[in-house]
């Protein structure tokens, strides 16, 4: 034990004279009354029943030297040398995956992470920093070589638990850089579950590595996949349910579609086995949805969401007056919904094909393919097909076996994408281009070509469709927590919105080009993004799912093996604990006590 | 002095004069008394109510012969009347120091009751004497009667002081000795006597008196509230002295104290067949008679 201001044990001084004052003879009043003869037993009352009869003139006094003997030496700043956990310079990396959420530790295992971090951090010797990082699927620093225990604790209550895994190799190359140039009083307390990604592809940490375990074995069962297929013409829903308990459980899954209790199974699973659960999807639905309605250690990977599959239909409008090879060739496209028109209408369309037909003009911005539009042009005969070489839209298409009878010369745009050329004996015309991003032209009429009778003729059209229909809204229909899923709005959409499980919505505003990642996918459910395009809305769904055995395996694991280099030294600290309030308290409980006593008469 | 202006000394006012006159002191037993008087009397008189018979001496009046029972049995008897004689009325007032203590002071308020319950025995014709107790020597005023001895007995009264520090009991048997007739005493003191009043209240018992004990208290003496370090002195004793810390504790202790003792004599008187009364010093005179009078003394 040490005296941080040991100057103030000189007000010992004191206690000789609180000795004296006291022994010195009380001075009375006098008082002439009318008989001491009821007075004197009174006196003798209380001398005679005093438990501290022989020290009665000594216990204030004795309470009085204690009091001052606690305030002297509170005063002096007295502090107990203990062995402390932390060391100088200590990044905690506090575990916030998901598997933290587990309830098997009251309230969960990230409180109990929680009360052992601020134990830590009460711990830190004095003049130490302490970072606190964040252990998710993307660590982040929350608090930085702070000496602030208030500071530590604050940023402690704040963190919250995110529902992903988390990246244990990224974590120590965040804990470390934050040491480097401090190695020598460096260290590094991991708390958590012990379950990470990357476990495997740790670098050697430069400063030891001390793993405080949370959280008990708990039972668990989970979804851990749910997915749609065609199996002979039915959409059939898939869910595998996995046993990550030490015991046998039964497990009951939960089937809904559009927000409607569809199917229940039950089966039993044994420790560590999975079972594959199916239903047939309702015709027309939309979101799918499995639930364990079971309560277990870990309510969130409960529950998983899936889209009905073909629920991304691209609408193309074939404006003709008839072309069966045409026709076919659009709806061999994956995913078309083709609808024919003798003449043109605007409608709801993600691509208009304008065959022969004069496309509208104005303020028409629809994607267009156009075969051979009308106009004064002049005709004529074409020779050899001359491709443009390395074009992605012409890749698989042989026009080796193609031949175009007759071409109209068109006068593309300047920066046109020229796809074929044809040989003439006027010289070479462009038989087939494109014209921004959103508009492809035939030179001349399928009719004058055996192109629709070749193979060239429906891969050609795939490709062409593949760049002219706008892309799926979203890059991914499912996404796990954390990870971002890129957003692709239509070209001329105006504003994006997302809405999120749990009601709130994000949205901005849209420029052309734009490609957003959304990185905002930390609660598993339905996501929905909705676009204004024009004067409408177009929507899409992504669901957001937790399929991670290092989130719902709650085994606990008892040591954590962290490479460390050889040069790391274990630190052995000892820190300062203040004990001059605990001397303060008990010297005013004193100064109580003798008022007690003193009013007592004793 | 002339009555009237003793009368103002004792802080009587002519109403509570008037009051006093119309009321008489009430004994509860049949005391014998020096002489004929208004009042039941244990021995034989010449009253008109009959006690008793006895047989017929030579020598008796005959007109006391009870003729019928001659004339049935044969025998002859007289008839043995009450006598009819006046109460005598000892007023002892306490004049021990300890009675000059508080404001208003305790003596006061005894000297006066003393000459009011005298005033009351004068004016009922029956023989009253006082006497003053606790001084350095017994001062009695032999007995009177009749409302011309009142001037005496206020004048006594008027004229004493309480510095005394002679022994109560020693002067109580003394005083009532005096006269072989029991009576009627009434002892008006503060009872803060070495070993307590009751071996005074023995004594006059044990006399075959009819006792009656007023007891006046000082509020400092019921309810003390100095506080602090003090040293107490005796007034009628000044080497006897106490050095207490008066807590709420010590005075706490000191209340039960004098509530025992003042329980103490009740419970005695009760149990003896006398009456007492607690007078606080600060009671109104009229107050404290009245309230006292409601017991036993008058009708």
């Amino acid at each position: 034990m040490g005296f941080l201001v040991p100057a103030a044990l000189a007000f010992s001084a004191i206690i000789p004279g609180i000795v004296a004052l006291y022994f010195l003879k009380l001075k009375r009043r006098e008082r002439e009354i009318s008989s001491t003869w009821l007075w004197r037993p009174v006196l003798l009352d209380r001398q005679a029943n005093s438990l501290w009869q022989r020290l009665r003139v000594s216990l204030l006094l004795l309470i009085q030297l204690l009091a001052a003997i606690g305030l002297i030496l509170a005063v002096a700043h007295p502090f107990a040398t203990v062995k402390a956990v932390t060391a100088g310079n200590t990044v905690l990396l506090l575990d916030a995956t998901g598997t933290m959420q587990a309830t098997d530790t009251e309230p969960n295992r990230f409180e109990a992470a929680r009360t052992e971090a601020k134990r830590l951090i009460s711990q830190m010797p004095a003049g130490g920093k302490m970072s606190l990082v964040l252990l998710t699927r993307s660590p982040e620093i929350l608090l930085a070589h702070a000496d602030s225990r208030e500071a530590l604790r604050q940023a402690v209550d704040n963190a919250t638990p995110t529902a992903g895994d988390g990246d244990l190799a990224q974590g120590l190359a965040l804990a470390n850089s934050l040491l480097r140039g401090r190695e020598q009083d460096g260290q590094i307390i991991i708390i958590g579950s012990g379950h990470y990604r990357g476990a495997g592809e740790i670098a050697p940490s430069a400063v030891p590595v001390t793993y405080v375990p949370i959280g008990a074995a708990a039972p668990n069962l989970a979804v851990s996949t749910f997915t749609t297929r065609l199996v002979e013409g039915q959409l059939m829903a898939f869910a595998q349910v996995s046993n990550y308990g030490p015991a046998t459980a039964p497990a009951t899954a939960e089937f809904w579609a559009d927000g409607k209790l569809v199917g229940v199974e039950r089966q039993n699973l044994e420790p560590g086995a999975s079972r594959a659960f199916s239903w047939a999807v309702p015709k027309d639905a939309r979101t799918l949805e499995v639930r364990l309605p079971a309560p277990d250690a870990l309510a969130l990977d409960n529950k998983a969401w899936a889209l009905a599959a073909g629920q991304q239909r691209s609408r193309i409008k074939l404006i003709s007056e008839g072309n069966p090879f045409l026709l076919r060739a659009l709806q061999l496209i994956p995913g078309a919904e083709v609808t024919t028109a003798a003449t043109f209408e605007e409608g709801d369309f993600d691509l208009y094909v304008f065959d022969r037909i004069k496309p509208p003009e104005g303020t028409f911005a629809g994607r267009m393919l156009l075969i051979n539009p009308p106009g004064p042009t002049e005709e004529r005969f074409v020779g050899t097909i001359l491709p443009r070489k390395g074009d992605p839209l012409l890749k698989f298409v042989d026009t080796a076996d193609v031949h175009i009878n007759v071409a109209h010369v068109h006068a593309p745009s300047p920066d046109a994408r020229i796809l074929w050329e044809g040989e003439t004996e006027k010289g070479s015309i462009p038989l087939l281009w494109t014209e921004g991003n959103d508009r492809a032209i035939f030179g001349f009429a399928l009719q004058q070509s055996d192109l629709p009778l070749r193979i060239a003729f429906p891969v050609l059209m795939q490709n062409l469709a593949g760049w002219l229909l706008p892309p799926a809204p979203v890059d991914a229909p499912q996404v796990a927590p954390g990870e971002s899923v890129g957003l692709r709005p239509w070209p001329t959409a105006t504003r994006l919105d997302v809405k999120l499980p749990d009601g709130s919505s994000q949205g901005w505003e849209i420029t052309p080009g734009m490609n957003p990642p959304y990185l905002e996918t930390k609660v598993p459910g339905l996501y929905q993004v909705t676009q204004q395009v024009g004067g409408g809305t177009r929507s899409a769904t992504f669901a957001v799912n937790l399929f991670s055995s290092l989130v719902s395996d709650l085994t606990p694991v008892p040591e954590l093996q962290v490479p460390v280099l050889p040069e790391a030294k274990a630190v052995q600290t000892e820190a300062p604990m203040d004990i001059w309030r605990w001397l303060g308290w008990a010297a005013l409980a004193l100064v109580g006590l003798e008022w007690w006593v003193y009013r007592r008469g004793y | 002095m002339s009555a009237g202006t003793l009368a103002q000394q004792l802080g009587y006012s002519p109403s509570f004069l008037n009051q006093l006159r119309a009321l008489v002191l009430q004994n509860k037993r049949m005391l014998p008394g020096p002489g004929a008087g208004r009042r039941r009397s244990p021995r034989a008189g010449s009253s008109v109510e009959l006690m008793d018979y006895r047989n017929y001496v030579p020598g008796d009046d005959l007109r006391r012969l009870d003729w019928n029972v001659l004339a049935r049995l044969d025998s002859l008897f007289v008839r043995v009347f009450r006598a009819e004689e006046n109460l005598l009325v000892r007023v002892y007032v306490d004049v021990s120091r300890s009675m000059d203590f508080g404001d208003p002071s305790k003596f006061a308020l005894a000297r006066s009751l003393a000459g009011a319950v005298a005033y009351m025995g004068l004016i009922g014709y029956d023989r009253v004497e006082t006497a003053a107790l606790g001084g350095p020597a017994l001062q009695i005023v032999p007995t009177a009667s009749g409302e011309p001895g009142t001037a005496r007995v206020w004048s006594f009264l008027a004229n004493l002081t309480p510095d005394g520090r002679g022994d109560i009991l020693r002067q109580t048997v003394e005083a009532a000795t005096r006269l072989k007739e029991p009576g009627l005493t009434i002892i008006i003191t503060d009872g803060l006597v070495d070993g307590g009043l009751t071996p005074t209240l023995r004594a006059l018992l044990a006399m075959r008196h009819e006792v009656a004990v007023v007891q006046i208290l000082d509020k400092e003496e019921l309810e003390p509230s100095f506080e602090g370090d003090w040293r107490l002195t005796d007034a009628e004793n000044i080497s006897r002295q106490v050095e207490i810390t008066l807590t709420p504790v010590t005075a706490g202790d000191y209340r039960q104290r004098i509530a025992a003792y003042t329980q103490e004599l009740r419970d005695f008187c009760r149990k003896q067949g006398a009456g007492y009364f607690l007078v606080p010093a600060h009671t109104p005179l009229p107050d404290a008679i009245f309230g006292m009078l409601r017991g036993t003394l008058a009708r």
